[in-house]
C-alpha cells in the first residue's frame, strides 16, 4: 500500500476544507479511490480481447476487456465511441488507450477508453465490409450503373481540398494534356471531423450547377484513418446520386474505399484521375490530321465515282442518240417516199401536164387563160412555152 | 467570354461527316459541302487545341447556396512528391 499517495490525497482534501474523517463514508472512500487512481497513472495502452460490447442509445458503450487470467470493465463515452468505425466483434484483439477509474456509485473499478484500435485494420475493415454489403444489396455497386466518361469534357469539376498536392496534380495534368479545359474546384475538407459532410455538400453543389461534365473526387495519399471520409456511407451515396459521372481518386494504393466502389471510374491517385478525365492533346492532333486526310480521300473517291458515272451516262446518251437517229432516218426515208408519191412529179409521170404562169404559179381556171396569155407547160420531161387562143367552159 | 468550341461535338460531327463521305452516294454538291464543313471543323478544333486556355476557378457557396466562381491561388508545385 502506498501510504504517501493516500496521505497526499487526504491532505489535499484537508486543505480544501474537508476534515480527514475518523470513519469514512462509502461515498468518501469511493471518491478518494477515484482520485487516487486517476491521479496516479498517466493515460496508458492496454491490450486484450473484447467481450460483450454494447452500445447504448445515448451513445456510450460498455464492454469487457479480457486476457487469459483477468478482465477489465471498460466504458467509452460518446465522443470516443463516435470515432469507432464499427463495433468490435466478440473476441477481437484490441488495444485501448485510456485511464483506470472508480465508478463511485457502483464502487466499480473500470477503465475509461478514449481510443480503441484493432490490430491492423480490423475495425475499418469490418465497417467497410458491412457498408459494402449494404450498398451492394441496394444495387449501387453494379457495373450497369457505371456511366461512360465524356471523351472531351469542356469543364472538369474537382471535389477536394485546396491545400495539399492532390489539386495541384490534377490542375497541372489537365493543363498539360488538355489546356483548353475549364477546371472548377469545389473545395471540401477531406479528413478529420466534418470531412464527410463537407464532401457531400461539395458534390451536391457540383451536381446542381452541372457546369462540370465529369467530377474528380478525392485526395492525396494518407494514413488509413485519413481516408475514412471516403468510406463514409453519406459520401458513397452522394457519389452514387451524382448526376455527373464521378471519378474517385483516393490516394491509397492498397485499399479500395466505398467511394471507389460507387464511382463511375476509379483512379488510384488524383493524377491518374486527371488523366482519365481529359484526352491528351498530342494524339488528338494526330487524329485530327488523319481525319483531314480521310476527308480528302473520301471526297476524291466521291469525285472519281462521279466522273465514272458521267462516263457511263455519256455512253448511254450516245447509244440512245444513235438509236434515236437511226429510227429517225427510217422515218425520213418513208416520208420522202410518201412525199414523192404525193408530189407533182409522180402525177406528171402519169401523163398529166401542169400549166404554170409567170413565177411558176399553177394556173387552175379558164380565167387564167385570157386569149393571148403566154404560159409554160410542164411535162414529165421538160417545159413548153405556149399561148392561149380561146376559152370555153366546156369541160 | 468567347463562345468555346465544343471539342466533343466537333469531333462527333467530324466522324459523321467522314463516314457520310466514305459510304454514301451523295450528290457532288453535298459531298463538297460536307468536305468544306469537315475541313472548317478540323481547323477550328486545331485552333482550340493550340490557342484556347481553360479557366481554373474555385466555386464558393454563400449562405443561400448560391454558387460563385472565384480565382484560386494554388501553391506552386514543391519538390515533394
Amino acid at each position: 500500500m502506498n501510504h504517501d499517495l493516500f496521505h497526499q490525497a487526504a491532505n489535499t482534501r484537508a486543505l480544501g476544507g474537508d476534515r480527514v474523517p475518523d470513519v469514512w463514508s462509502v461515498s468518501q472512500l469511493n471518491a478518494l479511490a477515484r482520485e487516487l487512481l486517476e491521479g496516479s497513472l498517466p493515460p496508458l495502452w492496454v491490450a486484450g480481447e473484447v467481450s460483450g460490447f454494447k452500445r447504448y442509445p445515448a451513445g456510450y458503450c460498455f464492454f469487457t476487456l479480457k486476457d487469459k487470467r483477468a478482465q477489465l470493465a471498460c466504458v467509452m463515452w460518446r465522443e470516443a465511441a463516435r470515432r469507432l468505425p464499427a463495433e468490435p466483434p466478440e473476441g477481437m484483439a484490441v488495444h485501448v488507450l485510456g485511464y483506470p477509474t472508480v465508478y463511485e456509485r457502483a464502487g466499480r473499478f473500470q477503465f475509461v477508453v478514449r481510443e480503441l484500435t484493432a490490430k491492423g485494420e480490423g475495425l475499418w475493415r469490418i465497417a467497410f465490409e458491412r457498408l459494402r454489403a449494404k450498398l451492394e444489396a441496394e444495387g449501387l455497386l453494379e457495373a450497369a450503373r457505371k456511366r461512360p466518361l465524356p471523351a472531351f469534357p469542356a469543364c472538369v469539376g474537382v471535389v477536394t481540398s485546396l491545400e495539399g498536392a492532390a489539386i495541384r496534380d490534377v490542375v497541372s495534368i489537365i493543363r498539360r494534356r488538355a489546356p483548353w479545359t475549364d477546371v472548377l474546384i469545389y473545395p471540401a475538407r477531406v479528413q478529420g471531423d466534418g470531412a464527410a459532410g463537407s464532401i457531400v455538400a461539395a458534390l451536391r453543389h457540383a451536381g446542381r450547377s452541372s457546369r462540370a461534365e465529369v467530377l474528380i473526387v478525392g485526395r492525396g495519399g494518407g494514413s488509413l484513418e485519413d481516408l475514412q471520409a471516403f468510406n463514409d456511407e453519406r459520401v458513397a451515396r452522394a457519389i452514387a446520386a451524382s448526376p455527373t459521372p464521378v471519378i474517385s481518386a483516393v490516394g491509397h494504393e492498397t485499399d479500395i474505399t466505398l467511394a471507389d466502389l460507387v464511382a463511375d471510374r476509379r483512379a488510384p491517385t488524383p493524377s491518374a484521375a486527371a488523366e482519365l478525365a481529359v484526352p491528351d492533346v498530342e494524339p488528338l492532333r494526330t487524329e485530327l490530321a488523319h481525319t483531314g486526310e480521310r476527308l480528302a480521300t473520301a471526297l476524291k473517291g466521291r469525285v472519281v465515282r462521279g466522273a465514272q458515272r458521267v462516263d457511263r451516262l455519256e455512253e448511254r446518251l450516245v447509244g440512245a442518240t444513235r438509236t434515236i437517229l437511226g429510227s429517225h432516218r427510217v422515218a425520213v426515208d418513208g416520208l420522202r417516199q410518201r412525199l414523192q408519191v404525193l408530189g407533182p412529179m409522180a402525177v406528171l409521170q402519169r401523163g398529166y401536164v401542169l400549166a404554170l404562169a409567170d413565177g411558176d404559179r399553177i394556173m387552175r381556171s379558164i380565167d387564167d387563160f385570157r386569149p393571148g396569155t403566154e404560159f409554160t407547160l410542164r411535162l414529165k420531161d421538160g417545159r413548153v412555152r405556149a399561148r392561149a387562143e380561146s376559152q370555153s367552159e366546156e369541160v | 467570354m468567347a463562345k468555346k468550341l465544343s471539342l466533343g461535338k466537333a469531333i462527333d460531327r467530324l466522324e459523321e461527316i467522314v463516314k457520310g463521305l466514305e459510304s454514301e452516294e451523295l450528290e457532288l454538291e453535298e459531298a463538297l459541302r460536307l468536305f468544306d464543313e469537315g475541313m472548317e471543323l478540323i481547323r477550328a478544333a486545331e485552333r482550340e487545341l493550340t490557342e484556347s486556355e481553360g479557366r481554373i476557378k474555385q466555386v464558393l457557396i454563400d449562405r443561400r447556396g448560391t454558387q460563385q466562381e472565384a480565382d484560386v491561388e494554388l501553391e506552386e508545385e514543391s519538390g515533394e512528391p
